[in-house]
């Protein structure tokens, strides 16, 4: 209840403030005032009291050494006596009973010799619990019962012969403090009093320009903030009213900033195409541009406040729902596409909506921007249609195109295994002729034969190669676990075995395992080494080199020679059949490069060439791509 | 503030007990003990003892002894001294040191006084006998009514003094031993009738507090003697001064003051009762 009094007024919070400092303040120093008083008369008692327990002691030793019991009493009588009499003079030091007791405990002299008659046994409940000793002079504290007790133990000729105890009443002590207390507490109300006044005087002179202050913020961002009170100060509240004056101007010149980017914004936002729109986590419209308002015939202020379910029809509007929600999940933009109905029916809008995050993080509301894509959508399904209709229209094209091969093949198939049958009895018969009839031929009908038999031998060998061609086109590929190094060694040899006059050496990398059809590629890989054979020939030191590399993380095999090479610029040639790029000094068909290009090909693969005229040739091909 | 009291009053109590041992060549020691009422502050043995110095012409320098073996010790020492001791110590004295009597006091008109015994009014007990396993007071051991008759008294009942009381309180005068009562300090003690009659005349409120339950007596009042040194003459100057003090004014108002009638002379066996008594004491019971 105080707190929230206070929490109303600055003026009271200082004020409260001031009485706390000041009563804790006054309180910590009257506190300690008290105790060095408090402790000073004490100390004074102290002394007192033991100052008359020595004088009274030395006085009683004698008659207690002779137990002079009316002598002892008198003594202690008198003291006891002046001392009541005294009290002006011993204010401090008010004696409750002196007791003389000699070394067993009993009563030589009591100042209340009624209750502690000579020779009876000392008793005192308060000192129950101390134990009589030797020393010379006790001092015993019991302001709990209001005493003080100093116990001293008398001499006579150098041996103790009794005891004596004088009990003081504490209650001056506590009296003093009770006084000392209430003037402390007279004094503290009177500072209390003070500090209040001072307090309010000064909680006034705070809160008056802060009320000031709070009358003139209304009109905070106006440009011309009022606070002309504060004028004549020079005081922190003279540059308080500067700082609000120039953060009044700050303000205006950033509102007017805001408006006019807000007008720029609202100019984008209303001149787009696509449909903006923001709203609040819970789906109600923030803001909506032009072109919502246009689409579906609306205006802002009744857009404004509603949901998409108050807007369109109820199966759109929980799509809608379901995609903010989305957006909202993943803290990031989502491109969607929506339909909507229009008054010229469903249309399809690409609408990203994105997730609007404060200074925190903290998601407020969720934008969006649509774009009509109605017209594209369109095309895309004419396009579909068009492509469907192609596809269709090459796949029938294709099957008639590989019929047309096929009926191609079988003809070239068929041709040239027709053709041998010919071709083998003009070769035949031409031998024949002319081991028959060599000398009764002149030379020129001899050279004519020897250029049948050589023109037919030729012609031979390319239909062999067209038939194996035509074979690898036609060959079912079986498709199994290869060491290439294997066969190319195998190959290796075989062209050793038909030529061994020719040194050739042989770098073959091990283990080289692929996946492929083992004859097709053992034909291949004829093709290639036989290629690299033929054009070493000439090469000083002959050398082939077979091995493997990467490339674009494809594994490249290749076969490299240091042979005549060929000229780059007609490499496009190279694996074309009956395409030849050397004479007639170098056998061949021009079918073998092709037979190789259609076996990697057929395998999935790629194969090409790189060469330099006169400094051999490398041959690379992959698999399995 | 207390100190100083206290100063105060330990060198009025060496002085009052030293005062006893002081030579003044050319003063005659009047030796005064606990025989007297001490409750005017010794002014009426001031003017008592400057009354005789005034007739007799002697200068007496008074001698206050706190208990009757200074008093004959001082007049031992001074054999020409003057006192006023208690029957006891003379009849002792008498005999030890030749001390002289000079005149009997008349108490009540009669050279004769009573042992009373005192005790709080709220006691029960009826009798000294009574006060078995008590405190008794008594102001001097040699002192007749204080110790003697009491001691008597018991004895008469098969009772040894010594062994009748818890403890027994020499008080050094009557006037401590009727203090020691009214304080509590005793349960009961033997009084001097003639102070007992001083002390409850100028206090009287102590008859509310305290009372005579038994008495013993009468026995010889306490004389006024001298040691066995002084003259015949300056004896018999005395002697006449105290017979005749009655017939002055002066002495009349002296004696008023002391609570006497005047003296008389009276031989050394008017003691002989008390020698009696101490002899009787002397005796041993049967339990003993």
């Amino acid at each position: 209840m105080i707190r929230k009094w206070l929490e109303k007024s600055f003026s009271r919070q200082v004020t409260a403030m001031l009485l706390l400092v000041g009563i804790v303040s006054n309180s910590t120093y009257a506190i300690f005032d008290f105790y060095q008083e408090h402790r000073h008369y004490k100390n004074f008692m102290e002394q007192q009291a033991t100052q008359l327990s020595k004088t009274l002691g030395q006085t009683l030793a004698n008659d207690m050494h002779y137990e002079n019991y009316f002598a002892l009493w008198s003594s202690i009588r008198k003291v006891y006596l002046d001392n009541q009499a005294s009290n002006k003079d011993f204010d401090l030091i008010i004696i409750n009973e002196i007791a003389v007791i000699n070394k067993e405990g009993r009563v030589l002299a009591h100042t209340q010799a009624e209750t502690h008659k000579p020779g009876s046994v000392y008793s005192n409940p308060l000192l129950n619990d101390i134990s009589i000793t030797d020393r010379p002079l006790e001092v015993l504290w019991m302001e709990q019962h209001n005493k003080l007790f100093v116990y001293s133990a008398i001499n006579y000729n150098n041996s103790i012969v009794g005891y004596m105890i004088i009990s003081y009443s504490t209650l001056p002590l506590k009296a003093l403090r009770n006084r000392a207390l209430t003037t402390y507490a007279i004094s503290q109300i009177a500072i209390l009093i003070f500090i209040i006044l001072i307090a309010g005087y000064f909680a006034r002179k705070i809160s008056a320009p802060i009320n000031d202050i709070i009358n003139a913020l209304p009109n905070m961002g106006s440009g011309n903030l009022d606070i002309s009170s504060l004028d004549h100060r020079h005081d922190e509240f003279k540059t308080l009213e500067k700082a609000l004056r120039h953060a009044d101007k700050s303000i205006y010149e950033t509102h007017n900033e805001i408006i006019d980017q807000q007008q720029k914004l609202s100019g984008i936002l209303d001149n787009s195409d696509a449909i903006i729109f923001m709203k609040d986590t819970e789906g109600k419209y923030l803001l909506v541009n032009q072109r919502y308002e246009k689409i579906f015939r609306t205006d802002q202020q009744d857009v404004i406040g509603r949901t998409d379910f108050d807007l369109h029809p109820a199966i759109f509007a929980q799509e809608f729902l379901n995609h903010d929600r989305c957006a909202m999940a993943v803290k990031r933009p989502i491109h969607f596409e929506e339909r909507i109905e229009l008054d010229d029916g469903i249309h399809t809008y690409i609408t990203v909506r994105f997730p609007i995050k404060d200074s925190s993080g903290h998601i407020y509301a969720i934008a969006g921007i649509a774009t009509d894509i109605t017209e594209r959508k369109q095309i895309e399904k004419e396009l579909i249609q068009y492509k469907t209709r192609l596809e269709s229209i090459v796949e029938t094209r294709t099957q008639e195109l590989n019929e047309s091969i096929q009926e191609l093949e079988a003809f070239s198939y068929s041709v040239s295994h027709d053709l041998r049958t010919p071709l083998r009895s003009i070769n035949g018969f031409s031998l024949a002729l002319k081991e028959d009839y060599q000398d009764a031929l002149d030379d020129t009908a001899n050279n004519y034969l020897e250029r049948i038999i050589r023109a037919t031998d030729r012609m031979g060998d390319i239909i062999d190669d067209l038939l194996l061609l035509s074979r690898v086109n036609r060959h079912e590929i079986q498709t199994q676990a290869i060491n290439l190094s294997l066969i190319t060694e195998k190959v290796f040899q075989q062209l050793q075995n038909l030529d061994p006059d020719q040194k050739i050496e042989i770098d073959i990398e091990s283990n080289i395992m692929i996946q492929g059809d083992p004859k097709l590629i053992y034909l291949a890989m004829e093709n290639l080494l036989g290629n690299a054979w033929k054009y070493t020939a000439k090469a000083e030191q002959p050398k082939i080199t077979f091995g493997q590399t990467s490339q674009n993380g494809h594994r490249v095999y290749f076969v490299k020679d240091n042979g005549t090479g060929f000229d780059m610029q007609y490499v496009d040639k190279l694996f074309k059949a009956f395409q030849r790029l050397h004479g007639s000094e170098y056998e061949g068909t021009g079918i073998g490069l092709a037979t190789v290009h259609r076996i990697i090909h057929r395998h999935n693969g790629r194969i090409w060439a790189e060469s330099e005229e006169g400094h051999g040739a490398t041959f690379y091909f992959t698999l399995g791509e | 503030m207390l100190i100083r009291h206290l100063v105060t009053y330990v060198i009025l109590l060496f002085l009052y007990t030293s005062a006893s041992y002081a030579n003044h060549p050319g003063d005659i020691p009047f030796v005064v003990s606990g025989v007297v009422s001490d409750s005017s502050g010794g002014k009426d043995i001031r003017h008592f003892v400057d009354y005789l110095m005034q007739k007799s012409g002697i200068n007496f320098k008074i001698y206050y002894a706190s208990n009757y073996s200074k008093l004959s010790s001082i007049m031992r020492q001074k054999p020409v001294s003057i006192g006023w001791t208690c029957g006891a110590p003379f009849v002792e004295d008498h005999k030890q040191d030749k001390q002289q009597l000079i005149s009997v006091p008349l108490f009540h008109k009669k050279p004769l006084y009573h042992s009373l015994i005192i005790t709080s009014v709220k006691n029960k007990e009826q009798k000294l006998a009574d006060f078995k396993g008590k405190i008794f007071a008594y102001s001097d051991p040699r002192s007749n009514s204080g110790y003697i008759a009491p001691a008597v008294l018991l004895k008469q009942q098969g009772i040894d003094i010594k062994k009748h009381f818890s403890l027994m309180i020499n008080t050094g005068n009557h006037e401590n031993s009727i203090i020691a009562l009214l304080n509590g300090l005793a349960d009961v003690a033997a009084i001097d009738e003639y102070i007992w009659t001083q002390y409850t005349e100028k206090f009287p409120g102590t008859l509310n507090k305290l009372h005579e339950i038994e008495r013993s007596g009468p026995f010889p009042f306490t004389p006024i003697v001298a040691g066995k040194n002084i003259t015949p003459a300056s004896l018999e100057k005395i002697r006449n001064i105290l017979v005749n003090m009655k017939q002055d004014t002066q002495g009349q108002k002296i004696l008023k003051n002391l609570g006497l009638d005047g003296f008389v002379n009276k031989p050394v066996s008017f003691y002989q009762p008390i020698q009696q008594m101490l002899d009787s004491l002397n005796e041993k019971t049967p339990q003993e």
